[in-house]
């Protein structure tokens, strides 16, 4: 699956890149950026759920608990001015384009998700954070399996979130499949950006 | 770090006061035109023949005018910048996120799915962080930058 990065330094791929297709999601074990559907983790209901924990750590035995991060329909916002500056990733303001929101991550909808609210945008909150059992993660639970191409925007957001880290795309990516070709774990099929490493 | 910066003092150079004074006043009262003029906040224009032939200037004028030049040529270079993507949204109709869309009353209806298809194609570059200080220079390769001072001390821990 050929997939266009984002072109300068756009945060997100095009809606239609997100998720790996219903028919083939099989074939790809659980990882980070995978979507679940809603749970209460101790502070009421949530929408849903995106598996935030690190895809190398995922496999390993002494990982009981993993961490999620709470996801919200773009709905959920009291305004389009807001819902458009979460779906951009970014603002201008004042002759100036900055980061908007650096702690949300926007969610194209998941067009083959069995759950009929989960077909609509979506942002993930990477502030609002828990650990959640691992048992609970599987291929059948899942909503959505992100496409390896998109879990690269979720880190690069990710990174700049939480470290003020601003890679361009390619570099974030560059990174991955190193750790990829460093997984023994390694399952499903392979980015063709991560192929023989 | 966010960086606020005072605002532009062009209006208060253009208003500088201009005395004209010519090549001999210069050289015989030179004492006098710089007490009474240029420690003044006075600016001198030196003739000869009715010709201007240069400008002495308060040095805080000069540094001001210097200064408002830079942040002058600064905003013009971020206006080339984000007039693109400002152009862009305009002729598409794509309700982009932007405070300048808005002052001109450009109103536009939010669609997420021509938001994201513009902002993934488009290639707009951050120009500042979330708090309006410039964005530090991208890390092209961050293993470089991570390793490009190591050494190999050991990490000795006594008992």
């Amino acid at each position: 699956m050929a997939i266009e990065p984002p072109a300068g330094d756009a945060w997100y791929l095009r809606a239609d890149d997100y998720w790996v297709p219903a028919e083939q999601a099989g074939e790809y074990p659980v990882r980070q950026g995978d979507l679940f559907k809603g749970v209460d983790l101790g502070d009421g209901e949530w929408f849903g759920h995106l598996l935030i924990h690190p895809t190398c750590e995922l496999s390993k035995r002494s990982v009981e608990r993993v961490q999620v991060a709470r996801v919200h329909p773009l709905s959920a916002l009291p305004d389009s001015k807001q819902a458009a500056a979460v779906t951009a990733g970014f603002e201008e303001k004042n002759l100036q384009v900055r980061p908007a929101f650096a702690h949300t991550f926007f969610l194209a909808p998941v067009p083959d998700a069995t759950i009929e609210a989960f077909r609509k945008p979506m942002f993930v909150d990477l502030r609002a954070v828990a650990l959640h059992d691992r048992t609970a993660y599987s291929s059948p639970e899942r909503i959505g399996a992100l496409t390896h191409d998109a879990r690269v925007s979720l880190i690069r957001r990710e990174l700049y979130f939480r470290y003020r880290l601003s890679l361009p795309f390619e570099e974030v990516r560059r990174l991955e499949a190193g750790r990829i070709g460093n997984d023994p774990t390694f399952a499903g099929p392979r980015p063709e950006w991560a192929e023989g490493g | 770090m966010a960086t606020h910066e005072p605002p532009i003092r062009a209006g208060e150079i253009l208003e500088t006061p201009v005395e004209r004074i010519n090549h001999r006043t210069l050289k015989n009262e030179q004492g006098r035109v710089f007490r009474e003029y240029l420690r003044s906040g006075v600016a001198v224009a030196v003739e000869n023949n009715h010709e201007i032939d240069g400008y002495l200037l308060p040095p805080e004028t000069f540094e001001a005018a210097r200064e408002t030049l830079q942040r002058l040529n600064h905003q013009l270079a971020q206006i080339r910048a984000v007039l693109p993507l400002l152009l862009a949204a305009a002729r598409s109709g794509v309700a982009v996120p932007s405070s300048t869309l808005e002052d001109l009353g450009i109103d536009q209806v939010f669609d997420w799915r021509a938001l994201n298809e513009l902002q993934a194609r488009f290639g707009v570059e951050l120009t500042h962080d979330e708090d309006g200080a410039l964005m530090p220079p991208r890390i092209t390769n961050l293993r470089q930058e991570l390793f490009a001072e190591e050494d190999d001390a050991e990490l000795i821990i006594g008992d």
